[in-house]
């Protein structure tokens, strides 16, 4: 598997059901994976609320080494005339114990630098 | 015959916002899990705001059901010591969702999700001693058809009087939100999907409720243009007066609006456009007051736009404002954002008023987003008092209620007292 691309369901907060969108993508040297916060459609908790369990849940279900994951959580343009619902992008620097994520740090990024990790 | 269980359901006391006339209203959620009880339960309601109450009246099982953030410490106080003395606890209702992790270190039961169907199986587990942690049932609402009347009969009438003045009753006409706001965590609560009650229900409750001055509680009615509008048609009979959240921004629905009782709405004013000065333009035209709710220390606001905010509120003759700072509130996006961006200052939850800034404001310090908090309520009602300006709403009512035959008096046994006098 080198690129993955779909709607990812998710247990949230409480096992709500919840989903977002799901973008992985396999460099040389890491394993890039964009949860994109999907709002209205997503029926539970946000993605920002379970990062470290979805981190964990991404890695588990597609096999993926959690020492080479760079987490990138995402949310789209919701064309708000509130700059809130503007795109982002963050980095979730996340500390793994072995057996799970914890310790969830944002960084924002900007799209261009997202496009350049994800470029061929 | 079944033994009775004594349940007290208690609604812990907040401070309110000093710069808000306190008004205390029949509080909704209690009595809608009220209406879900078994019959063998006894149910005693205490508004905490209200009414005080001794740990050592009898009592088998207490439930606390809070709805505010700025609720949960003193929930949790209560129930610590109720436990210390052994007595079970149950927590509902949304800021227990919220909140629910640590709720549950206070609660013997924390109850997730809508009451409805569900409290037979609650009370069985009480009755023989086998009590679950969590009733989680966050991803399972009920079919909203079984929802019924809330129980209004466990309210002590007399405590929801201002000088005689009776207080509005909340309803309900649909569950559920499909918008998403920034500030409002209503989606996770209630589900992402707009669930309208069965107009015929809807219309039974508001029938039912003993008042002719109603609070339609729905997160938005304007969800559904043909329920909205049927929901409204069928209302007019009911001859009542009413506030509510946003209302549809078309003619047809304002005006079958008005004519089934709209009274004034709570309105968001976010920004000084054009659009939000001809919306208000547009609720007046068809005679229908306007509340605007200004959430103050959003990531564009700085001290000039904030005071230029307070003028245009001035100039498009809003009725009543209502200002709050913005407050991250768990489960909601700007909680997500500002945890992210690492600009929250308090986790403590009693600072969760809506009146207290709690984060890093992106344009100015939050001593500055505090004082520009002050001076929008100062500066808004510098010219016509905050009472004055609700004079005149209920005179708006009273002169609707005298047209159409519906005036009640004022309860002349009640003139003298305030809320706070009966604690």
């Amino acid at each position: 598997m080198k690129y993955v691309d779909q709607i990812h369901d998710y247990k949230g907060q409480w096992d709500v059901p919840s989903r977002c969108g799901l973008k992985i993508v396999r460099k040389h040297d890491r394993d890039i994976v964009i949860a994109t916060e999907l709002f209205e459609e997503n029926p539970g908790t946000s993605i920002t609320n379970v990062s470290a369990q979805l981190a964990a849940d991404i890695v588990h279900t597609y096999g993926l080494d959690p020492g080479r994951l760079l987490f990138i959580e995402h949310c789209s343009d919701r064309g708000s005339r509130l700059e809130h619902f503007r795109e982002s992008f963050d980095i979730v620097h996340l500390k793994w114990d072995g057996t799970r994520f914890g310790d969830p740090d944002w960084e924002s990024i900007s799209r261009e630098r997202v496009d350049e990790m994800i470029r061929d | 015959m079944e033994k009775t269980v004594t349940f007290r359901l208690i609604y812990p006391r907040w401070d309110k916002l000093p710069e808000q006339t306190t008004f205390n209203l029949p509080p909704h959620g209690p009595a809608v899990m009220a209406a879900t009880l078994p019959d063998y339960v006894d149910v005693e309601f205490i508004d905490e705001n209200l009414q005080a109450f001794s740990y050592d009246d009898p009592v088998d099982f207490v439930g606390i059901s809070m709805m505010l953030t700025t609720q949960v410490k003193r929930g949790w106080t209560i129930a610590d010591e109720y436990r210390r003395r052994g007595v079970k606890t149950m927590f509902g209702g949304i800021s227990a969702m919220l909140h629910a992790e640590e709720t549950a270190d206070h609660a013997d039961s924390v109850f997730l999700g809508e009451a409805e169907g569900r409290m037979e199986e609650v009370f069985n587990d009480f009755r023989n001693n086998n009590l679950k942690k969590v009733y989680n049932y966050l991803a399972a609402p009920p079919p909203i058809e079984i929802v019924g009347p809330a129980r209004r009969s466990i309210y002590n009438r007399d405590l929801y009087y201002y000088r005689g003045v009776q207080m509005l009753d909340l309803v309900h006409a649909s569950r559920g939100c499909r918008f998403n706001c920034y500030p409002c965590a209503v989606a996770y609560l209630g589900g992402r999907k707009f669930r309208p009650r069965p107009i015929d229900k809807a219309i039974e409750e508001m029938a039912l409720a003993d008042n002719n001055r109603l609070f339609v509680v729905d997160n938005s009615l304007a969800q559904d243009t043909r329920w909205e509008m049927d929901l409204f048609r069928e209302m007019i009979p009911l001859k009542k007066n009413w506030c509510s959240h946003t209302i549809e921004d078309k003619p047809e629905v304002l005006d079958l609006a008005r004519q089934a009782g709209a009274w004034y709405v709570y309105q968001a004013v976010f920004d000084t456009s054009d659009f939000i000065k001809e919306r208000i333009r547009r609720y007046h035209d068809h005679d229908i007051a306007v509340e605007g709710t200004i959430l103050l220390g959003m990531d564009n606001h700085d001290e000039d736009y904030i005071k230029r905010l307070v003028d245009f509120l001035l100039e498009i003759d809003l009725d009543l404002a209502e200002f709050t700072v913005l407050t991250p509130f768990p489960h909601t996006k700007a909680y997500d954002d500002m945890r992210k961006q690492k600009r929250i200052l308090s986790h403590d939850w009693n600072d969760y008023n809506a009146g207290k800034v709690v984060f890093r404001p992106k344009l100015m310090s939050p001593e500055l987003l505090q004082e520009l908090y002050y001076f929008a309520w100062e500066r808004f009602y510098q010219d016509e008092p905050q009472q004055y300006k609700m004079f005149k709403l209920l005179k708006k009512v009273i002169e609707r209620e005298m047209a159409s035959g519906t005036y009640k008096p004022r309860r002349r046994d009640l003139m003298r007292r305030a809320f706070a006098d009966t604690l």
